[in-house]
């Protein structure tokens, strides 16, 4: 098959998952709701069905709404990264970048206790505090990465620079932990396991904003983007300013990532292995096919794995996290060892 | 376009090591006209890929200036300046899917939309050069599958396409067999006379630069840059000076670099002039006798010559030995005796 055409079924393919994927999200839940009723309430703003509504429309589309713009934002993000450090092991959570939420989000809710209880996790202002909060953790190391990138031109030291930054974080969050009580302990911890179920529809819609401007942005920079799978100094010697393009696409995934885990907590797996994903289906490095194709594999898998956790037909739901990971690991075990990634690596 | 060249006025090669500047040569003046193929030789460690990264903008100059064209490097964008020098670096491509075709469009970019997209004429004449370079059957291949010569290859196509008026390219044709090596410098050196660019390329094979380079510039961490044609550099014993160690010396009779054999004493002889005694004479040298040629009529003993598909080996008693091959003669040498079987060493008593 030509390789376009083979582009253009497989994008199909994939598209229809994301919407079939997106569809199966609002239908199947803990609590039983037929074909005709999820769709009514959709489509007419007024219905009469007050219990089909509140779930629907509080609930599940919210949440699917961020299971799929978290997919979208943490999947590109990995796939810049991926090429900016030239190491298929890059992912959002080696800039530190996760690790800088997790301790703005400590700090909030373990310190608060370590001091002496001034913060209750119950409530609305709770809920936002731990968003600004992990917001700010991440931007906090977001900055002194882009600070030292600007000032070091190997990009392989900034990568060191965020796994140490990481290591020395979770150090910080460690100790927090020790010293807090068990209440606040286990409201870090399951902050900590990932959740799409925690926003608001205004917050979901603001995710699913900054996930397509993501995707907007990405897409203005295929060209450099592509330059740079030859080098840095071939990418300079066809006229890319790459210092300058460096420090643009991590402080735009280093935005991303950050949007995105203040929202949903540190979600495993899914920027690390979509990109090799889209690689594996889609054969190929041009961003002008990879970036769209990352979008919507990303978009579906995280909604897979949010069906998944959410045990269809029994009320328990799992955390996030642990189903990304189950899912996740397997298959990308498989691409590496089936694809060509085996003989580079 | 006869202000097409590049200058480098007093420039100072080194590079920064933290805030500490290490400088390895100072001064250097050169030009690299349009239509010349230049080899920058130095020993390992002499700064020439440095230089090659200065004078490609990858590093900033600690003092003096390279000027593009009447430019300033340092005052050029990264546009113009991918329009005056295209580049060929050493360091491995490991993409799993980028293929060959991708890595040689690159070369286009400084030409193609906002998107990348190329136009027809760029596209015709990225095959019109994957075709002159003979690699045209390879453009679909994944390019980290290639072997070295035709990745090779490829990287030149790429810097070609980029329709540059200089070439810079370090080290094109180390891990290369050797008749790649020849075809490489064929095509530079047809680039740089046919097509009047000006490339510059560093090598450590001094032999293949001495061969088609128009000029040769030399580094030395303790020595004065130097630069001049080739031959003139092996006449003034330049090339000697820069590259000599104790054991290994550069024969200008020669042309190549060998070994100074010092515990050869024993002197042999070698009558006539074809192929074979030629071969046989590097064959002797190399076992550690001194040869000398002399003509058929001569009296030298010991002495070979080589007539109806055998080496004759003839000492001072006039005794006669026939070898089939070199390897005989050269058996024959170390074991002192008649070591090789004996269809192929017969002593002359018939």
């Amino acid at each position: 098959m030509q390789p376009v055409s083979r582009h253009n079924s497989w994008f199909l393919v994939f598209f229809l998952f994301t919407i079939i994927l997106f569809l199966a999200n609002l239908w199947f839940g803990s609590v039983l709701i037929s074909w005709d009723r999820v769709l009514h309430v959709l489509f007419h703003s007024n219905s009469n069905d007050r219990l089909a509504e509140v779930i629907v429309n509080q609930y599940r589309l919210p949440q699917t709404i961020t299971a799929l713009s978290t997919g979208i934002l943490l999947s590109l993000s990995g796939l810049i990264l991926q090429t900016l450090f030239r190491n298929p092991l890059a992912g959002p959570s080696v800039l530190g970048i996760s690790s800088g939420a997790s301790l703005g989000v400590a700090l909030v809710v373990l310190a608060g206790s370590a001091f002496g209880g001034w913060f209750s996790m119950t409530s609305l202002v709770g809920n936002l505090s731990m968003i600004f909060a992990a917001f700010a953790g991440a931007l906090l190391v977001l900055l002194v990465i882009i600070f030292v990138s600007a000032r070091i031109g190997n990009i392989l030291t900034v990568l060191i620079i965020g796994i140490m930054l990481g290591y020395a974080v979770s150090a910080v969050v460690g100790v927090l932990q020790f010293f807090s009580g068990a209440e606040e302990l286990h409201a870090y911890v399951v902050w900590g396991l990932g959740s799409f179920s925690k926003t608001t529809s205004f917050q979901s819609a603001i995710l699913l904003i900054i996930a397509l401007s993501g995707f907007i942005m990405t897409m203005l920079y295929v060209k450099p983007l592509n330059a740079l799978l030859l080098g840095n100094n071939y990418a300079q010697s066809i006229g890319f300013h790459t210092k300058r393009i460096n420090t643009i696409l991590i402080l735009s995934t280093g935005l991303l990532v950050s949007s995105g885990t203040a929202f949903t907590g540190p979600i495993a797996f899914l920027g690390l292995a979509v990109p090799h994903l889209a690689r594996g289906f889609f054969k190929t490095s041009q961003h002008g096919i990879l970036v769209p194709a990352t979008v919507l594999m990303g978009a579906s898998l995280a909604l897979l794995c949010n069906l998944l956790a959410r045990l269809p037909g029994t009320d328990i739901s799992l955390p996030i996290n642990a189903v990304t990971s189950l899912v996740g690991a397997p298959v990308i075990i498989w691409v590496i060892i089936k694809g060509r990634h085996f003989k580079t690596m | 376009m006869n202000n097409r060249q590049l200058h480098i006025e007093r420039l100072t090669n080194g590079f920064f090591t933290g805030n500490k500047q290490v400088v390895l040569q100072d001064n250097i003046s050169a030009s690299l006209q349009p239509g010349n193929l230049v080899c920058l030789l130095g020993p390992n460690g002499a700064g020439k890929s440095t230089l090659m990264r200065t004078l490609s903008g990858f590093q900033k100059i600690l003092q003096g200036a390279v000027l593009f064209s009447g430019q300033n490097l340092d005052a050029m964008s990264l546009k113009q300046r991918s329009k005056e020098v295209a580049v060929v670096f050493t360091g491995q491509l490991n993409d799993p899917f980028l293929t060959a075709y991708e890595v040689v469009s690159m070369g286009r970019f400084p030409y193609a939309s906002f998107y990348g997209r190329l136009k027809k004429q760029d596209l015709h004449f990225i095959d019109e050069t994957l075709e002159r370079l003979h690699v045209y059957h390879l453009r679909d291949k994944v390019f980290y599958q290639l072997s070295d010569g035709e990745k090779q290859k490829m990287l030149l196509a790429r810097a070609l396409v980029q329709d540059t008026p200089f070439l810079f390219l370090d080290e094109p044709v180390a891990f290369i067999d050797s008749p790649g090596k020849i075809e490489i410098m064929e095509w530079l050196a047809h680039f740089a006379h046919e097509q009047n660019k000006g490339v510059l390329i560093t090598t450590h094979d001094i032999e293949l630069a001495l061969d088609y380079a128009d000029q040769l510039w030399l580094l030395n961490r303790d020595k004065a840059f130097q630069k001049g044609v080739p031959e003139d550099l092996v006449l003034k014993g330049l090339i000697n000076k820069y590259f000599d160690r104790e054991e290994v010396v550069f024969d200008p009779q020669k042309g190549r670099f060998g070994t100074d054999h010092p515990k050869a004493q024993e002197v042999v002889y070698l009558k006539g002039d074809q192929l074979e005694i030629q071969w046989l004479c590097r064959a002797l040298s190399r076992i550690g006798k001194k040869v000398k040629k002399v003509s058929l009529q001569e009296n030298d003993i010991p002495f070979y010559f080589f007539t109806e598909n055998h080496y004759t080996f003839s000492d001072q008693k006039g005794n006669e030995l026939h070898f089939n091959t070199i390897g005989d003669v050269i058996a024959f040498n170390n074991g002192g005796v008649k070591a090789v079987g004996s269809e192929s060493v017969s002593l002359n008593d018939k």
